[in-house]
């Protein structure tokens, strides 16, 4: 039986959730398309530079907001329900926090699109991060709260399901599943209420004309304070795919649970305090405080290395269990014609690589040389636009099917697409990185300017800006073929009561061999509250002391 | 590798005359006619008896205020602190190129010293977005040679 | 039947074990060549950096741009003065501004100035359109001339062809167009 039998409710509710994250992931990635030619002047015909900005918003929040909140919300859907083998608790509470994410998704997408329309009054071109003072539509600010509270909500229906199965089950471990989809929440309560004090507090007050005169520092701190952990929470539910079901997918089984349960504390503990590192350059904070988050960035290397460490060692094991041999032969021996596979473990080279350019952006200085710059973009192409993006289109390969009892159709365009993502996404990021060494500014429609010229290291900006158009339109036939694929399986696929075998073998070492104490939920969460309490509260004294909305700038509506 | 990016970066604090910006000194946005950044432009300063300058710049939609218009002039070899705030949005000021490269946001002074060591053009772009004409916001410094520079143009 | 069958399973396999293969080397191998090459690149210009040759880039024949300030039909009769050169942004308009003056001394003949058409940076030509010209009577002093257009958000003028009715040295009048190279053109924001 498959998933879509033994949970008719929950696949519903994982399903209406994916349907969602790939519209938006569909407009977002079309977006992505035309920035790529119009900001390297390869054809600036679809839409003026002054629209341009509505664009990037709508990419920004559609993918980076939108695709990923959703993807998540039913990929937890799937994994809660099925460790702990319950239904959602309440159907009605269910699907109102669905619905009422997506009502806050269509009010904040309508406020962006509305820029498109000529004469509009509903714009919101201010980006996915919407530092005041420039100023979108009050339903911008409205809609985004909505997304958050709701995402608030389907956290509480996951915590409510493993209160009623732990009283079931008083001396059990929480499953892998669930541990990792609760401590991942719980990180998204702790960085969320950044977002949700600006955009309550500060930014619906104003866009609505209570307050006339915002200090853009405050609402810019508390962004960052979400900002560096909501990336976190998109890298989490990845590596969630990498530990519970990449070792399956290469034919073999988890390396350790405790492994894994110690990365997924470390990363509720230092999500937070790390967000001054996007603020190396701004003025108003002081040089301490930064410092004392670059060495928690760095710190924050570590789970991630461990990831590596453990994935790889999984991948190892599966191989081996398939017959490879060698030192390194055992790679020629992965289901490298898997589409699933080879998606997730493209994905995770190329976080690999993130993790490096990672490095360098972290380290105070050398950000200097390239804060602002296209090197930035180049950067989480490769983890949320790869590293999570990837990884979540792979694993539909293998979800999909359970999800709605087809199997999947078009295998062998499924098998193109990550190899094209890959290579596509290597060419466009490579150039951004090389761009951004020498300048070129990010968000940006034109970045050719009249008074002077970029000077590159080596190469030139001509070739450079083709590497990124030619790149982009790789990624977007990629993007084009998983849309297709997964439209007509779920259409049209071939109706069968096993379409995937969707078994996940137990940890080599299980979670007998794992320390009690990583369990404490309210120990890690009260650890990680105080951590943060370190980080934020001196700062963020400083600037409310002097009044919150002071110093004060006026509104400018974007 | 951790504790090696960590080392790099004190160093480089301890042996670079690093510009990382951080101080909460605040202004009032709506007000600048009133302060330096009501004159702005490069100033004559004389610290521990060596003459240096300072530059005051506002960066608003859509300019750099000295930048853009006209170019901000300095000499080569001497220290120049710049001071930036805006009056208006979220702006950028990078010297392309180079780390000189800060934000400038409303309501906080931005401040960092260099030295060029040596005369050429440098462009400034606005990196970080500030409106629908945020691409075309650009300017230029110009450094000189020490004894060309030139200062009539100096502002009080 | 049977033979045939599996026969062509085994060549399918075969096929797609030979999709798996290109698919690595275009879509792993280019990749890893990309990064290779830049790679060399970098450490190429870290150790040769000092042997390279500070190229001067080539002097652009430029073409004097018109700002602010600068006279139109400077040789005629009639010089025409740029007074206003402005874009202005706001939310939701993108208003290009040109103000123009022509000196007191036109008492005699009226002048005419007409503004032909407009080419964007983007490329677009804009028509002259309705109330483009003007004709400039004896006593109206100090003759100035406003015109106004929204243009796509965004795009900024690159030319203007403006054409004037100008008498002439030896008196008789005729009609002189000027190609203007604008450049420099403020853009600001418009608080209204
Ligand atoms: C078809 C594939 C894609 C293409 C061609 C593409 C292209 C681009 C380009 C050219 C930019 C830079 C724009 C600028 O700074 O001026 C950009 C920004 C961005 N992209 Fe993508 N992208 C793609 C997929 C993705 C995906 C899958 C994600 C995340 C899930 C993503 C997230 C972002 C974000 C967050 C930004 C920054 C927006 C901002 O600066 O406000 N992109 N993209
Ligand atoms: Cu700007
Ligand atoms: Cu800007």
């Amino acid at each position: 039986m498959t998933f879509l039998h033994q949970y008719p409710k929950a696949a519903k509710v994982a399903k209406a959730n994916f349907i969602v994250a790939f519209i938006a992931l569909a407009i977002g990635g079309l977006f992505g398309f035309i920035q790529a030619l119009h900001r390297t002047d390869v054809f600036r015909g679809f839409f003026n530079s002054g629209e341009y900005y509505t664009l990037l918003t709508g990419h920004g929040v559609l993918l980076a907001l939108i695709f990923t909140t959703f993807f998540i919300a039913g990929l937890f859907v799937w994994g809660v329900t099925r460790s702990l083998d319950r239904e959602p608790e309440n159907m009605t509470f269910t699907w109102s926090w669905f619905w009422l994410m997506t009502i806050g998704l269509i009010m904040t997408a309508v406020t962006i699109l509305g820029g498109l329309v000529p004469d509009s009054s509903i714009r919101a071109a201010v980006l996915y991060t919407f530092y005041p003072p420039l100023q979108a539509h009050p339903a911008f600010y409205i809609g985004l709260a909505l997304v958050i509270v709701a995402s608030w909500m389907a956290g509480a229906d996951w915590f409510w399901s493993y209160n009623k199965w732990r009283k079931n089950h008083p001396d059990e471990r929480i499953p892998i599943l669930t541990f990792m989809a609760l401590f991942t929440m719980m990180m998204w309560y702790v960085c969320t209420i950044g977002v949700a004090v600006e955009v309550v507090g500060l930014l619906i007050p104003w866009s609505l004309g209570w307050v006339t005169e915002i200090e853009p520092l405050l609402p810019r701190t508390l962004f960052w304070y979400f900002g560096h952990a909501v990336v976190y929470f998109w890298l989490l539910p990845a590596y969630y795919v990498w530990y519970a079901i990449l070792p399956k997918l290469s034919g073999g089984r988890l390396f350790s649970d405790a492994m894994t349960r110690i990365v997924f504390v470390i990363f509720l503990l230092l999500s937070t305090p790390v967000g001054y590192h996007h603020q190396y350059a701004d003025p108003g904070i002081s040089v301490g405080f930064k410092f004392y988050a670059m060495a928690t960035t760095m710190l924050l290397l570590l789970p991630s290395l461990m990831t590596l460490f453990t994935v790889v060692a999984s991948m190892e094991h599966g191989a081996r269990q398939r017959g490879g041999k060698g030192y390194l032969k055992w790679i020629g021996k992965l289901p490298w014609d898997s589409p699933a596979f080879v998606g997730c473990a493209l994905a995770g080279i190329m976080f690999a690589a993130g993790g490096f350019s990672g490095m360098i952006n972290a380290s105070m200085n050398i950000n200097l040389l390239i804060h602002n710059t296209i090197w930035v973009p180049g950067h989480f192409h490769l983890t949320v636009g790869t590293a999570v993006a990837l990884t979540f289109m792979a694993i539909s390969y293998w979800l999909i099917p359970q999800l709605t009892g087809r199997k999947l159709k078009f295998k062998t365009l499924a098998l193109i697409q990550p190899y094209a993502w890959f290579l596509g996404m290597t060419l466009m990021s490579n150039a951004m990185h090389r761009a951004g060494l020498a300048g070129v500014p990010r968000r940006t429609a034109e970045p050719q300017y009249s008074g002077f010229e970029f000077e590159p290291i080596f190469g030139t900006m001509a070739e450079m800006d083709w590497q990124i158009a030619i790149g982009g339109t790789i990624l977007t036939i990629s993007l084009i073929l998983f849309l297709w694929v997964i439209t007509a399986s779920w259409m049209g696929g071939e109706k069968s009561d096993r379409p995937v075998d969707d078994y996940i073998p137990e940890p080599l070492s299980g979670a007998e061999h794992t320390p009690k104490i990583l369990d404490n939920m309210k120990l890690w969460f009260a650890l990680a509250i105080i951590l943060v309490l370190l980080a934020y509260s001196f700062p963020l004294w400083e600037m409310i002391s002097d009044g919150i909305f002071e110093p004060g700038a006026l509104p400018r509506p974007s | 590798m951790i504790v090696f990016f960590i080392a790099t970066v004190v160093y480089g604090f301890v042996a670079m005359d690093l510009k990382v910006i951080g101080n909460y000194e605040t202004i009032d946005p709506q007000n600048l006619s009133d302060t330096p950044f009501g004159t702005p432009g490069v100033k004559e300063v004389t610290k521990n008896g060596a003459t240096e300058y300072e530059v005051y710049v506002q960066t608003l939609q859509f300019a750099f205020l000295p930048g853009t218009s006209s170019p901000i002039t300095v000499p080569a070899d001497t220290r120049i602190t710049f001071y930036i705030t805006s009056p208006d949005v979220l702006h950028g000021f990078d010297v392309a190129g180079t780390n000189l490269n800060t934000m400038a946001i409303p309501g906080q002074i931005s401040k960092f010293t260099t030295i060029f060591p040596e005369a050429r053009e440098y462009g400034i772009v606005c990196n970080e977005y500030c409106g629908p004409a945020h691409h075309i916001m650009e300017g230029k410094i110009e450094v000189v040679p020490k004894s060309e520079f030139d200062k009539s143009n100096l502002v009080e | 039947m049977t033979e045939n069958h599996s026969n062509s399973d085994s060549d399918s396999r075969n096929s797609s074990k030979r999709l798996v293969k290109i698919l690595v080397i275009v879509g792993i191998g280019i990749p890893v060549l990309v990064e290779l090459m830049t790679l060399f690149n970098l450490i190429n210009v870290q150790i040769f950096d000092d042997e390279e040759v500070q190229e001067q880039p080539e002097p652009v024949a430029e073409v004097r741009q018109v700002t602010e300030g600068d006279t139109l039909f400077r040789d005629y009769r009639f010089p025409v003065t740029i007074e206003l050169l402005r874009i202005n942004v706001s939310a939701q308009e993108w208003r290009f501004e040109l103000g123009l003056s022509v000196p007191d001394s036109v008492d005699r003949e009226p002048l005419e100035i007409e503004l032909d058409s407009m080419q964007l940076n983007s490329g677009k030509i804009l028509a002259a359109g309705r109330n483009r010209s003007w004709n400039i009577q004896e006593g109206h002093t100090p003759p100035r001339i406003q015109a106004e257009w929204e243009l796509p958000n965004g795009d900024i003028p690159g030319t203007l062809y403006i054409s004037s009715f100008q008498q002439m040295q030896n008196d008789t009048a005729s009609r002189v167009q000027q190609e203007v190279p604008l450049g420099n053109i403020p853009v600001r924001y418009n608080r209204e």
